[in-house]
């Protein structure tokens, strides 16, 4: 929701292919646009649209803010309290694109389209890593940017209540190097079940080197116990991350930072599943009986043993 | 020569520890798997929140006294292993109190020697305290207040009881029989109890050969004696250790509360006391508490739940009290085994009392010993199993494992029965009574 919500306003893609006077092949890139929209999922393997020349991703929103701001989602959390989609896209405008400091830089914004975008959930059970793989368009002018810039990504992700990301393990990882800095927020608490907790922000910056043609990066997800279900499983989805490029010029320290969301939307990308077992409700009845039975049953076998054993013993000693 | 041994002991004790502090360090550094426990990750933020300034409950998850964070304040600014350093110090010290525990009861140097090692060489133990684990704390100030006992010093008994509860609530079991014991406790002529002395296990005689199954008369008989006894529990020194324990416990609780507000009543406190936790743990309960989650718990579950833990705290408590480490020691298993939470730490919790009984065991290692540690280790390793599949490969095997956590239950019942049956009943201090034991148990 919160994606389209953004996106709305984005420009077609199909706006920027070349006009061909050829009817026929006019007709066939309609249909197959057509069958791409609604069905992201069909991507980059198809033929036709490999053959388009734009593909990739443009910037959204792109604008000027302060470089001091270290974290996107902390201010944003600061000011409203709870993650809401349209407070979300409102402090987006007013934050993003409000500042006009910095146009030589904004210029050039075109240059982080990215080409594909690659979601993988490796491991299995409880405890995950969520591999993200973001690829760059060759823009000529990428390696001369990023080479006089302090560029970062940032990707803010956006975890649904079954799955959480643990605050300490992500400093932890920040403490090595692998993220420039990293933050969570909503429901931090790692240990209630889904049931009774609420969906939570991770927040992350990652430095862009000069020779990068994409962005790596693994977050550690670790999962909540779901609430009961008949199918003995619940799958849990995991929507797409926003992702901002955030560059500032080497040469000044003083310089105000451009901010680009670049648009993952019409990127084709696989949506994580994760399939998490659940209890059975099923079960409920039996495993009250037995557990309270057992319980029961071993304490009067201690009483028993006890006061058996203890009055031989202290007979004895007598 | 004794003590040589013995010193030589904790030495090649504190160099096992030492060498897995440093290796720890190295694993920590190198591999993506931490050696040290994430506990004391929390203790040392909760610490660097104190050294900040601030208050150690800022740290989310930590659920412990305020002291622990103090304790760890070197961790700032002397070495993140402070900490580590303290609580394998602890584990060495409980060893230490075990062999003067023991020396005090008559038991010989070799057999001590041997005690002594079941908790210095115990794998479980040593990694316990160099991950990064409190409970060597606790485990050294439980045996600490028992060494006071034995030696009549009750006030300073109480004032370490009130601080240890306050720190870590479970030692809140023990009152009862710390309490019936300085009441029936004989004391001599220097104010010190005379302790009985240990007799050789074989030289106990042969069960009699009556009736081994107790009559329901005789049960109700005992238990009203019991109940005698518990009745003669205000003596002067009695009510003296529950009132300075009690506002040593409440000092403590007021001046933290005053520090830190609620958060400390509900974080370190009533956290403990209410805790029930969804997910799987070797309790029997996990499952029904998942199952039941999303709609609470009626008072009356509540109660059902705690009765089986409530009435078998007291029949080990009025059975056995006399017998001092051994009462502490079936509460302890049979608390842990009972508990709504289990985790492998609380272990540690009975194993620094069982170096305390095994002199008065009849059981031998060979078979039964083996028998009982491999049923024990053996239902572990059957649950942990379970727990790896659910957690690790993502598989449905909560019923499993559930019934895992129920045979962990068993397995626990039954090393309880065994090690009572096997046991000599050695009440620590000389009954009023004189026992014909008087005399012959001096092998010092």
């Amino acid at each position: 929701m919160l994606l389209k919500f953004l996106f709305g306003g984005l420009r077609p893609s199909f706006m920027d292919i070349p006009h061909s006077h050829h009817c026929g092949f006019r007709l066939l890139l309609l249909l197959s646009i057509l069958c791409i929209v609604p069905f992201p999922s069909k991507g980059d393997s198809d033929p036709l649209v490999s053959s388009v020349k734009k593909k990739c991703s443009y910037p959204n929103i792109i604008g000027c803010n302060a470089c001091s701001q270290d974290n996107l989602m902390g201010s944003f959390f600061n000011s409203h309290g709870q993650l809401s989609e349209p407070d979300f896209s409102k402090f987006l405008d007013k934050e993003i694109r409000s500042g006009d400091s910095c146009e030589e830089m904004l210029v050039n914004a075109d240059i982080f389209g990215l080409s594909s975008l690659l979601r993988e959930l490796m491991g299995e059970g409880s405890h995950r890593q969520l591999v993200t793989t973001m690829v760059f368009c060759h823009h000529p002018k990428f390696t001369h940017f990023v080479n006089e810039h302090f560029c970062e990504a940032i990707v803010i992700e956006y975890l649904p209540t079954g799955v959480f990301s643990d605050p300490f393990e992500l400093q932890h990882l920040v403490s090595r190097g692998v993220f420039l800095s990293a933050s969570v927020f909503g429901d931090t608490n790692l240990e209630l079940p889904s049931a009774l907790s609420n969906i939570s922000v991770v927040e992350i910056h990652i430095n862009v080197n000069t020779d990068a043609k994409q962005i790596v990066f693994q977050l550690p997800l670790h999962s909540r116990y779901p609430p009961l279900d008949s199918s003995g499983y619940i799958n849990i989805t995991i929507s797409k991350p926003h992702l901002f490029m955030r560059c500032r010029p080497k040469i000044s320290q003083t310089a105000a930072c451009s901010w680009t969301l670049i648009d993952l939307g019409v990127l084709s990308g696989n949506t994580v599943t994760w399939r998490i077992p659940c209890g059975n409700a099923v079960h409920t009845r039996a495993v009250t009986i037995i557990t309270f039975l057992s319980a029961i049953f071993c304490s009067f076998f201690i009483v028993l043993s006890t006061i058996y054993h203890s009055k031989k013993g202290k007979s004895k000693m007598e | 020569m004794g003590l040589v041994n013995l010193s030589r002991m904790l030495l090649f004790s504190a160099i096992i520890r030492l060498f897995l502090l440093i290796y720890g360090e190295w694993q920590d550094a190198h591999m993506e798997v931490r050696y040290t426990d994430v506990d004391y990750l929390v203790f040392s933020d909760a610490a660097a929140m104190v050294a900040a300034g601030r208050s150690p409950f800022e740290r989310s998850t930590y659920r412990y006294s305020p002291l622990l964070a103090f304790f760890l304040l070197p961790n700032c600014f002397l070495h993140r292993s402070w900490g580590k350093i303290l609580f394998s110090a602890s584990d060495l010290l409980v060893g230490l109190f075990v062999y003067s525990i023991l020396k005090q009861r008559g038991v010989p140097e070799k057999v001590s020697l041997w005690c002594v090692a079941t908790w210095l060489f115990n794998p479980f133990t040593f990694t316990i305290g160099t991950r990064g684990n409190c409970e060597p704390i606790v485990c050294a100030v439980v045996l600490w207040i028992i060494l006071c006992l034995m030696n009549g010093k009750v006030c300073q008994a109480a004032f370490w009881y009130g601080l240890i509860v306050h720190f870590r609530i479970y030692p809140i079991i023990y009152c009862l029989p710390f309490v019936l014991v300085i009441s029936n406790k004989s004391v001599g002529p220097s104010e010190k109890p005379i302790l009985s002395q240990w007799v050789p296990t074989h030289k106990i005689l042969p069960e009699s050969s009556g009736s081994k199954v107790a009559t329901s008369s005789s049960i109700w008989h005992h238990i009203y004696n019991s109940w005698f006894s518990v009745r003669a529990i205000f003596t002067k020194d009695a009510v003296l250790f529950g009132l300075l324990s009690g506002s040593v416990f409440l000092t403590c609780t007021a001046i933290f509360f005053h520090l830190y507000g609620w958060k400390f009543l509900n974080e370190a406190l009533l956290y403990h006391l209410t805790r029930t936790d969804p997910r799987h743990n070797f309790s029997i309960y996990f499952y029904y508490i998942y199952l039941h989650h999303q709609h609470g718990f009626s008072a009356l579950e509540k109660l059902v739940s705690f009765l089986p833990q409530l009435i078998v705290q007291f029949t080990i408590v009025l059975q056995f009290y006399g017998d001092l480490p051994f009462c502490l020691f079936l509460q302890t298993v049979a608390f842990v085994s009972f508990n709504k939470v289990i985790t492998a730490q609380y272990f540690v919790w009975f194993f620094c009392l069982l170096p305390l009984i095994l002199p008065w065991s009849k059981m031998r290692l060979k078979w039964k010993g083996f028998l009982c540690i491999s049923l024990w280790i053996g239902s572990q390793v059957h649950w942990l199993m379970w727990a790896y599949l659910l957690e690790f490969k993502g598989r449905n095997v909560f019923l499993q494992l559930w019934l895992a956590s129920i045979l962990f239950l068993a397995a626990n019942t039954s090393v309880l029965l065994i090690l009572t049956q096997h046991h000599v009943y050695a009440p620590l201090f000389q009954p009023l009574v004189h026992s014909r034991y008087e005399n012959s148990g001096k092998l010092e």
